[in-house]
């Protein structure tokens, strides 16, 4: 058939006519038990999780007012001579969650159809619009609900102030503010793409000037203000309504791209495997790489070390974005810490953990990029442990970085003495070292039965597959936090953390992957 | 450059990724019930050309007119008028082999569509496994599945790239006669192939993608693809 070319629109709906002959297959395969025994299960699971979750906030809730008196005159940083507004440090906090909440949401599309829609419905002439809004309006509809439900235990360890509605308010308020977020992502989608690094900052700045405006709101609502909620929603609404209304103007690549982004992403949260979640959010689109370094990578090593090294450093050097995460998080955490005023030492350095586990896994992406192709390095005459400590080698220095100028912020802000950022320098060297231990993490084996324990059963090898990485950050991070605590170092620390250290990096070195 | 009154009027088109051009610059052109060949090594742009003449890819330079309009693959009437068949393997789990064309079809508007899905899945050889879902059939039953959702529609210019993948050699032969068929009835053709025979036995002309791009005669194709 060639050339008999329709010119009148088509009416028919492929959304439609493919949810109905899937459904149809569905009906003749799903049996009534299969399907009860899947709602059984799911409801189960959600009560079991949602009381945990419920006891857990109460108990920590009771735990922040304890710390908060016990802690009372004692601060790691002091809070500045001039005085925040209330909610300053609540203000920060959600805006860095919404402003995540859009990048990933970017990431993800948001706009986006999966590779069976891209290939077979977005080749019909037909109108795209009913092709992307269900999908949309699901993400949307699952924003909501997340943040929402997401955002009530933050509230209630936080803000021991506000009352159950104010809490529930606040939450729902939240919740659409990460709606916006979503939008404001998915505008981007709809604008032709801006030539210039000009018109690309000026988008961006648009957006985070948008979400600063609703951190500010979302955490004033707290108080009950129905009316701020209301102005939430009157931001959110129009917003939705221009997205939908210019879904037609995505470019069918575009489409395609998020779709493909989701579906790997998705895929790695179901098998519960974060690295993978990593690599799907940082695949570059147009899959070149960056010439950085080049001469100097030409000239080679000396040796098959020097060699592997040079390579490992050209990978890092090369990867695009690499400091974006540690460098926001380290801002963040230095704002939260100045703009909670007087806050527990306990609470301070639980922000600061929080800020180490963020970061670090950010610097082993060149880690978790070789480690999906183990065959490379096994070609190498090296061992595997000299391959793991060339590896190792930049993100070590990098965190070694990192964490002497955390270090010497809170120096700065009358933490302790300036020993403090060699204790954290050391500490950073460790850090670099569970970087490549957490890329190096493989998929658990969910089909290893639990061991039987006096506690019951637990899945050792799957929370010890899952935690690869973690429980190397958290020897690092012990004698830093200690010294923190104490406001200087002794001697002795700083051998501990050496030493601690070191114990990090040969783990790495000397641990199989499994 | 350009050539008014062609069907693909393809003018100093650079394609790559990131920026950076994989091949040549391409200029050539097509009428009406032509088949121009597009033949190269491995790695020579082959692909990216086709995928960005069927305006999946950002060109980097250049410009692509189908019918006098520039490429855009976001409008109707160009997704209306150009058929493309990529190495691609998306497919709807749940749907049959049949539901997939008749979602074609019913979405293009083919006059009778049950009749038009029963003449492609004959024709195709799937009559057998036109309800089996596509991951209970072969990658080959699945290749042929693609092949005629691209003839199954209108169109007037068909973009295929290596269409002879995974397909027996008496299919090979039928995919030849059916392309040139549709040749025949005004349709135009851009093939990029590895198969000599498939070549020799559907292209009126060629473009050879190598350090640069020139033109070449089937038989002169044809030998250097047999020939590596």
């Amino acid at each position: 058939m060639t050339t008999e070319t329709v010119q009148a629109p088509p009416s028919f709906d492929p959304v439609r006519y493919t949810r109905q002959a899937s459904r149809a297959f569905s009906r003749g395969r799903t049996r009534f038990r299969d399907a009860f025994v899947d709602v059984y299960t799911a409801v189960l699971a959600l009560g079991t999780i949602g009381a945990l979750a419920v006891g857990l906030v109460l108990a920590l809730r009771d735990q922040v007012a304890q710390a908060w008196d016990a802690g009372s005159g004692r601060t790691l940083v002091a809070p500045p001579s001039f005085a925040l507004p209330d909610g300053t440090a609540a203000a920060v906090l959600v805006f860095a969650a919404l402003v995540t909440v859009m990048s990933v949401a970017r990431k993800f599309g948001p706009a986006s159809v999966s590779g069976p829609e891209g290939y077979w419905w977005l080749s019909l002439p037909l109108d795209r619009r009913p092709m992307v809004t269900g999908r949309l309006a699901r993400r949307l509809a699952l924003v909501w609900a997340g943040a929402t439900v997401l955002y009530l235990p933050f509230g209630f360890v936080l803000d021991l102030q506000a009352g159950m509605a104010g809490q529930l308010l606040t939450a729902g308020t939240f919740g659409m503010a990460a709606v916006c977020a979503v939008l404001l992502a998915a505008w981007q989608q709809t604008r032709p793409a801006p030539r210039s690094t000009a018109g690309r900052r000026r988008g961006l700045l648009l957006g985070l000037l948008v979400l600063a405006l609703l951190s500010l709101v979302t955490v004033r609502v707290a108080a009950g203000s129905w009316a701020l909620a209301l102005s939430v929603l009157s931001v959110t609404y129009p917003s939705g309504l221009l997205v939908f209304s210019r879904l037609n103007r995505i470019p069918g690549r575009e489409l395609i791209r998020g779709g493909a982004v989701s579906g790997h992403a998705g895929a790695a949260v179901f098998l519960m495997d974060l690295n993978e979640v990593g690599r799907a959010l940082s695949a570059e689109p147009d899959g070149v790489a960056s010439t950085h370094a080049a001469r100097w990578y030409a000239r080679g090593g000396r040796t098959p070390f020097g060699a592997l090294l040079r390579a490992d450093t050209a990978a890092f050097l090369r990867t695009r974005g690499l400091w974006v995460r540690p460098v926001l998080v380290l801002l963040l955490c230095v704002a939260l810490l100045l703009a909670g005023g007087a806050q527990p030492p306990l609470v301070q350095l639980g922000m600061i953990a929080a800020a180490v586990f963020v970061a670090v896994p950010a610097l082993g992406v060149v880690a978790r990029r070789t480690a999906i192709m183990p065959g490379l390095d096994l070609l190498l005459p090296l061992s595997v442990s000299v391959v793991k400590l060339s590896r190792m080698a930049l993100p070590a220095a990098a965190l070694a970085l990192w964490t002497a100028v955390l270090c010497a912020l809170l120096v700065l802000l009358d933490a302790g003495d300036p020993s403090l950022i060699a204790l954290g320098a050391l500490a950073g060297v460790g850090f670099g070292a569970s970087a490549v231990r957490g890329a190096y993490r493989v998929q658990p084996d969910w089909t290893a039965p639990p061991i039987e324990t006096p506690f019951g059963p637990v899945p050792r090898a799957q929370a010890g597959s899952m935690l690869r990485g973690f429980d190397t950050t958290l020897l690092a991070l012990v004698p830093l936090l200690l010294g923190l605590f104490l406001g200087y170092v002794p001697g002795v620390l700083l051998l501990a953390q050496a030493g601690f250290s070191v114990v990090c990096v040969l783990v790495v070195m000397y641990s199989s992957p499994n | 450059m350009t050539f008014p009154g062609a069907v693909l009027d393809i003018c100093n088109l650079s394609v790559g990724y990131g920026g950076l051009p994989v091949c040549g610059p391409i200029t050539a052109r097509a009428e009406a019930g032509e088949i121009l060949g597009i033949v190269g090594f491995n790695g020579a742009g082959k692909s990216t050309a086709a995928r960005t003449i069927a305006g999946k890819q950002q060109m980097l330079d250049g410009e692509v007119r189908v019918h006098g309009l520039p490429v855009n693959e976001d409008a109707i009437p160009f997704r209306r008028s150009v058929a493309a068949l990529f190495d691609e393997d998306a497919f709807f789990p749940s749907l049959s082999l049949r539901e997939h064309l008749q979602l074609v079809a019913r979405g293009h508007s083919v006059p009778d569509p049950d009749a038009a899905v029963d003449a492609e899945l004959e024709f195709f050889a799937l009559q057998e496994r036109a309800d089996a879902v596509p991951a209970s059939v072969s990658s080959g039953q699945r290749r042929r599945l693609l092949l005629a959702s691209a003839l199954i529609r209108p169109s007037s210019l068909l973009i295929l790239d290596e269409p002879e993948q995974r397909l027996d050699p008496a299919m090979r032969e039928r995919v030849g006669e059916r392309l040139q068929a549709y040749a025949a009835d005004g349709g135009t053709v851009l093939l990029v192939t590895h198969d000599p025979a498939l070549l020799l036995a559907t292209a009126q002309r060629c473009l050879l993608i190598d350090d640069d791009v020139r033109e070449i005669a089937p038989e002169r194709a044809a030998a250097e693809i047999a020939g590596r």
